[in-house]
């Protein structure tokens, strides 16, 4: 219990230098955040007409905001929307559809705005000059600021609707046809009993996919500067690496904090402490009603398009990139890249792994409620922005540095080497980690553990020869899922200062503008992504099973 | 002769409600004892603090003259076959079988297969077993490392009614056989009434009437037992 107290520290220590940066005094990068006219510059220039409206930081949450209701909003929809055809209706390649929709889910992004950029640039170019010759240079500033919101909410949409659409479709596929049948007897129609049976029950799963894609969205670094977006998480960056004010990043950090609690605060309050198990009491799982012609080809349609948006077409102007530069580059070029992701990512998820088994197993063993409570709070991990995380795990060496341990060792230790940005990973992964071991364990009934104990083995010993070789699948499947997301992480890398094929990849797209070339790397993280998500639904279907 | 099992008054309690009220009794080696006793009558709830799975809140449990009340369950050398069996899917039935025993692993493992009449199944996955071999296999998996008692919690209970009878014979002589004590806890007097050496009739968590099948027919100490056994 204590190891897991440890860990759990480790998760809220973050946050506790966080508050403490709020009693310090205010710097001047704080100040530029806060303030109209900080040092009243401009009127004492005589410019008072020059003094924005709203300060930077009202800016940054405005915008932070709206795209969290933008990209909330239509994940939702399109999530709920195609789980509803695919766990619902029964049409000719609907496995295959179902499969297919989840694999925008291997694309990073950051290589999603990308690619959506270069695709979208000219028309944008088109309407922006149009804009300037038949009226002015606001409207096409207004424009352009519009088309970058649009693009933003439709880029993060596609990257992030499987969350929901993967909550939902459990939920939806697992739900018993008993309560449908039961609702159509009792006089619903087919939509009014998917709206008041299927839709209730399923709003838990639902809210809990919403999360993960606000979430996501809050953390989300890559893409928003691609695309000239500015909120919180990208002031962030700027704050510490621009204006060199890690205190000023810091207060940032915790107003977004602040932004995290309200969204875990909003799932609570939308779940309504509801978590139905509709699947136990279900005699026979909904198989799905026939779809007619017409209806099948609507469906498929709509699947086909969806998909085509967000995994073919990007992943078309990727492939399509990078086949020009193979003619200048070499994949070998980005074999150190390569390498260290890979090590990095297999060193951090086996690491990541066995601490969840370990948390997970206490957990088991000592079913107290300080545990649940414990499990809580490592789960908080995955809240905290990857750029916070790496803000105040480097606040910490600088922290220790003023110590007796000396500053070099310290930032040696957290600035730059594996063992710090290990020890990120674990923090903010811990509950991809955690979730299928705790869900692989919850299906192993408590009687096995205590006939191998009756059979004279201890709990150590029953781990082994009965937990462990029992849980094979769900740690291969941890393992895999916590491999594809490190291997994609960005916000936390670069802040960690991380040489991976991600950093690369952001740096050639968004620094450095060599699209060709960076599209090498991409291709190597889709794919990777790809077989990831593949091998992850051979793992589920024997876990299934 | 040294006594397999002694329990001495046995109280336990869950957030208040008070499920087993001051239970005593002994044990005679080689013979078969049935708990008997409704749902909530706290049956189970004995039964795992004998195996050492619940602690009680007073009272204590001797095995063969040692305190064995606050011993970890791997320490008491004492059988138990799950109502739902308990097999670990991921071992073969032989594995399942020498998961307890310390020495000559694979003499044991053929012995038990032949107890139970199944010396073909070694090699076969649980769930490849139907329900009857499953319990037997059990049955086979806590006698094999020796036990000096076993016990049986709702044995029959996932059976229908006529391989319940079939099974009911053979688990009488698989236990014969083994030459071990055992002790079945079930909520059907039949069960116990065809089985037992002696029973115990449980109600609300005290002992209403301990005796053999004979006593608990012709002499029943109350109307609840009568009530019980008519039907």
């Amino acid at each position: 219990m204590l190891g897991v107290l440890l860990i759990c520290a480790l998760v809220c220590f973050p946050l506790f230098l966080i508050l403490i940066e709020f009693f310090q005094p205010v710097t001047e990068g704080w100040q530029q955040l806060t303030q109209k006219d900080p040092g009243g510059l401009l009127a004492e220039l005589g410019l008072p007409e020059e003094i924005p409206e709203v300060t930077k930081l009202y800016e940054r949450g405005q915008s932070t905001f709206i795209m969290l209701l933008g990209v909330g909003t239509c994940s939702t929809v399109l999530g709920v929307s195609l789980a509803w055809i695919v766990s619902m209706w029964d049409f000719p390649m609907r496995k295959l559809l179902s499969f297919l929709l989840v694999l925008p889910l291997a694309i990073p992004s950051y290589i999603l705005a990308t690619a959506y950029k270069l695709i979208t640039i000219d028309t944008k170019n088109e309407v922006a000059v149009w804009a300037k010759e038949n009226h002015s240079l606001e409207l096409m500033q207004d424009i352009d600021q519009v088309w970058n919101y649009i693009l933003a909410i439709f880029v993060l949409t596609v990257g992030f609707y499987p969350y929901i659409y993967l909550a939902a479709r459990t939920a939806f596929s697992t739900l018993s046809s008993a309560y449908l049948e039961s609702a159509r007897m009792l006089g619903e129609s087919t939509f009014t009993a998917f709206h008041k049976i299927a839709l209730r029950l399923a709003r838990p799963a639902i809210v809990g996919g919403l999360l993960l894609v606000m979430l996501e969205t809050l953390n989300e670094f890559g893409a928003m500067k691609i695309l000239g977006i500015n909120t919180l998480t990208t002031e962030i960056f700027y704050a510490w690496t621009n204006l060199d004010d890690i205190s000023a990043a810091m207060r940032l950090a915790g107003c977004m904090m602040v932004i995290v609690f309200i969204i875990l605060l909003l799932e609570i309050i939308l779940r309504g402490g509801k978590r139905y198990d509709a699947s136990r009491s279900a005699s026979t799982e909904f198989a799905g009603k026939k779809a007619g012609a017409l209806g099948s080809t609507v469906f498929l349609l709509i699947g086909i398009t969806v998909f085509s948006l967000a995994f073919i077409l990007p992943f078309w102007k990727i492939t399509s990139l990078a086949c020009c530069a193979l003619t200048e580059s070499r994949i070998s070029d980005f074999s150190a890249e390569i390498m260290s992701s890979l090590l990095l990512a297999a060193k951090a998820s086996a690491f990541i792994t066995v601490v969840s088994l370990f948390v997970a197993y206490s957990h088991r063993l000592v079913p107290h409620w300080i545990m649940q409570v414990v499990l809580k709070i490592c789960n908080l991990g995955y809240a905290i922005p990857g750029a916070i995380l790496g803000l105040t795990l480097i606040t910490w060496s600088g922290f220790f540095s003023q110590s007796a341990m000396g500053y070099k060792t310290v930032e040696f230790i957290f600035y730059g080497s594996s063992i710090g940005i290990v020890l990120a990973y674990m923090i903010r992964f811990l509950v991809a980690g955690l979730n299928p071991i705790e869900s692989g364990l919850k299906n192993i009934r408590n009687s096995l553990d205590e006939a191998s104990r009756i059979m004279g083995s201890n709990s150590f010993v029953t781990f082994f020869k009965v937990h462990l070789p029992m849980l094979k699948y769900s740690i291969s499947a941890g393992v895999l899922i916590l491999f594809i997301d490190i291997l994609k992480e960005l916000p936390l890398t670069l802040i960690m200062n991380h040489e991976t094929l991600a950093t690369r990849t952001y740096s050639l797209f968004a620094m450095e503008e060599r699209y060709a070339t960076g599209s090498i790397p991409a291709l190597i993280l889709i794919l990777t992504g790809v077989s990831g998500i593949a091998i992850l639904q051979f793992f589920f279907r024997n876990l299934k099973h | 002769m040294s006594i397999p099992l002694s329990v001495k008054n046995i109280n336990k309690s869950f957030s208040s409600i008070l499920v087993l009220k001051d239970v005593s009794f002994e044990l005679e080696e080689n013979t078969i004892l049935a708990i008997v006793g409704e749902s909530g009558s706290g049956k189970t709830t004995l039964m795992r603090i004998i195996a050492g799975l619940e602690e009680p809140d007073s009272g204590s449990v001797y095995s063969l003259e040692r305190d064995i009340t606050k011993l970890a369950p791997e320490k008491r050398e004492i059988g138990l076959v799950f109502q739902e069996y308990a097999l670990f899917p991921h071992l073969t039935v032989e594995k399942n079988i020498r998961y307890g025993v310390k020495k000559n692993k694979a003499g044991r493992v053929k012995e038990m297969l032949d107890l139970i009449n199944l010396p073909e199944i070694g090699k076969r996955y649980p769930h490849q077993l139907s329900g009857g071999q499953q319990q037997r296999v059990a049955i086979a998996r806590a006698l094999a490392p020796n036990p000096s008692l076993l016990l049986l919690d709702e044995p029959f209970s996932n059976l229908d009614p006529i391989r319940r009878c079939d099974l009911r014979k053979r688990m009488k002589s698989i236990v014969e056989n083994a030459g071990t004590t055992a002790l079945i806890v079930t909520h059907d007097i039949e069960d116990a009434l065809k089985i037992a050496n002696h029973i115990i009739i449980l109600r609300e968590g005290e002992v209403v009437q301990f005796g053999t099948p004979y006593d608990i027919i012709s002499k029943p100490a109350d109307e609840y037992v009568e009530a019980l056994t008519d039907s």
